[in-house]
């Protein structure tokens, strides 16, 4: 709280500072405090001109309501937000189209979870197209980044949207680039899939 | 925006700004706001307003939401706006000692409206019973707000409300909300109605009725002055802090807000007699403030900011009444 104490003080010395104002947002969201974090969020990525540290704070932002749970349409707003902000970093392809699968895996309405997994397909390819820029680290930690990550959504994604090749050489893919290096969840996702997937085919 | 930040002038003269938190785990994160408070004896009292939305807010139009540059993010699948209180007593640093949830369960009834709880709820001892007064709007279909006068007790760490009395509208029993009066700390059951023309009332418990014992003259301003804390005694009369809604449309036609602050003073007829300069109370384009008490010679004021944290001040009284215009 004594840390608290002094990023309050220091923000309301100088309220428009972005500094002060993110000070303040990353120490209410270790707090769990999301909503409060939220709005010094908002008011760090309106006020900086520090295009990454805007970014981060939409990212963060997003992750607060994510948090709260069951704020879906705010959640992808400040997502699109960010990828707008730098269309060049992956990770808000990566936040948008997992959000993109969960909606599709959540929803009891056929007819929403096909757009859902359409959605969650077209973010993946345009951040393996473009979403490649991580030469400076974000100002928020979070352990969102693989490399593999937006391909692994892209092979989930092509077959709900009926591409069932390109799901299958694109798990195949992963298995054969990143076996060895990928989070264990990953890997064993793609080997359960590939199981899967060629389980159909005999 | 006003260039006077009443956070700073507290801290650039001696004075403090602290956080008012409950742990996640009870409210799972979203808004706590307008606290209201009251020294009771040797207790420094809070009341803590907790909502399940979370406030949207962009204040320069870049990042806007879907839905507009302020908007109120609440769960998809509850298109209620929810607020419950919780009563927490301050160390005299200004730090929780403990805090607790209202206990409302054995007066609430199946809401009829949108809005559900008492929602800016001001801490006011009145006859020697504790009460919290605020605004509910879930009684009627249509969202018909009334100020409440709702009795708790403080028993072994608990809070409990034990009765509740839905204040009539005095003058017109059919006007559709009353909100933010603003309660006289020293005068039992007496509140300003409106600032200005200023307006008293006196609600009477026992008759369960409302009248209206004085109206002032008309202050020319350009804007309404709306409560606001409670009235506070001072040695010329009575002081409140009230606040001024700016309220624009962008330029799609989406709603968007700035709220201004002042200090009132009436004499102690209850004659409007000065305003002072407007302020912001921390740098937001969105605050509120329902609490407001004296401590030895400063002002203890309790705030909402952008409807997603809660915060005291203590502020010097001079530095306060500095504020008023000649």
């Amino acid at each position: 709280m004594t840390n608290l104490q002094t990023l309050i003080n220091e923000y309301i010395l100088d309220t428009e500072n972005p500094v002060t104002n993110f000070n303040l947002a990353l120490h209410y969201h270790n707090l769990n405090q999301t909503a409060s974090a939220m709005s010094f969020y908002l008011r760090t990525a309106e006020r900086t001109h520090d295009k990454l540290l805007s970014y981060s704070c939409l990212l963060g932002a997003s992750i607060c309501y994510s948090t709260q749970g069951c704020r879906n349409f705010t959640v992808k707003s400040l997502l699109r937000n960010a990828l707008i902000t730098l269309p060049d970093r992956p990770e808000a392809y990566i936040m948008l189209a997992q959000h993109h699968e969960h909606e599709a895996r959540k929803t009891t309405n056929s007819d929403e979870a096909i757009k859902s997994w359409h959605d969650c397909y077209m973010i993946s390819c345009l951040g393996e197209r473009f979403g490649i820029d991580v030469r400076q680290p974000l100002y928020i930690n979070i352990d969102i980044y693989k490399p593999y990550a937006l391909t692994f959504e892209r092979a989930v994604s092509s077959w709900w949207c009926g591409l069932c090749n390109e799901s299958k050489n694109l798990f195949d893919e992963l298995l054969k680039n990143y076996g060895d290096t990928m989070d264990e969840a990953y890997k064993n996702a793609v080997i359960g899939n590939i199981n899967h997937l060629n389980s159909l085919k005999n | 925006m006003s260039d006077i930040n009443l956070s700073k002038l507290a801290l650039n003269n001696g004075g403090c700004v602290k956080p008012l938190i409950i742990d996640a785990s009870l409210t799972n994160g979203t808004g706590l706001m307008n606290p209201s408070i009251f020294i009771d004896g040797d207790k420094i009292l809070v009341n803590i307003r907790h909502v399940n939305y979370t406030f949207y807010h962009s204040e320069k139009k870049i990042f806007q939401h879907q839905w507009g540059p302020l908007t109120y993010i609440h769960p998809e699948d509850d298109l209620h706006l929810r607020t419950t209180n919780y009563y927490c007593e301050l160390n005299e640093d200004l730090t929780i000692k403990w805090i607790t949830k209202v206990d409302t369960s054995s007066l609430d009834k199946e809401p009829l409206w949108e809005f559900v709880g008492l929602e800016d709820a001001r801490i006011v001892r009145w006859n020697n019973k504790l009460y919290l007064t605020g605004v509910r709007r879930d009684t009627t279909t249509n969202g018909q707000g009334r100020m409440e006068l709702s009795e708790i007790v403080v028993e072994n760490n608990t809070v409990k409300e034990i009765s509740r009395f839905r204040i009539p509208a005095p003058n017109n029993p059919n006007s559709y909300c009353e909100k933010n009066w603003m309660p006289f700390l020293d005068l039992p059951y007496h509140f300003v109605k409106w600032s200005n023309p200023t307006e008293v009332v006196v609600a009477d418990p026992e008759t369960q009725s409302c009248k209206t014992i004085f109206v002032g003259k008309q202050f020319d301003f350009h804007r309404d002055f709306r409560g606001g804390s409670q009235i506070v005694s001072v040695d010329s009369g009575y002081i409140a802090l009230v606040h001024e809604v700016c309220l624009f449309n962008n330029d799609v036609g989406r709603k968007d807000a700035v709220y201004l602050h002042r200090f009132l003073h009436w004499d102690k007829k209850f004659n409007l007699t000065k305003y002072s300069k407007e302020f912001s109370m921390m740098g937001g384009h969105v605050e509120f403030c329902v609490g407001m008490c004296k401590r030895d010679s400063n002002f203890l004021i309790t705030f909402g900011f952008q409807d997603n944290a809660a915060y005291v001040m203590e502020i010097p009284q001079k530095t306060v009444m500095d504020l008023f215009n000649d």
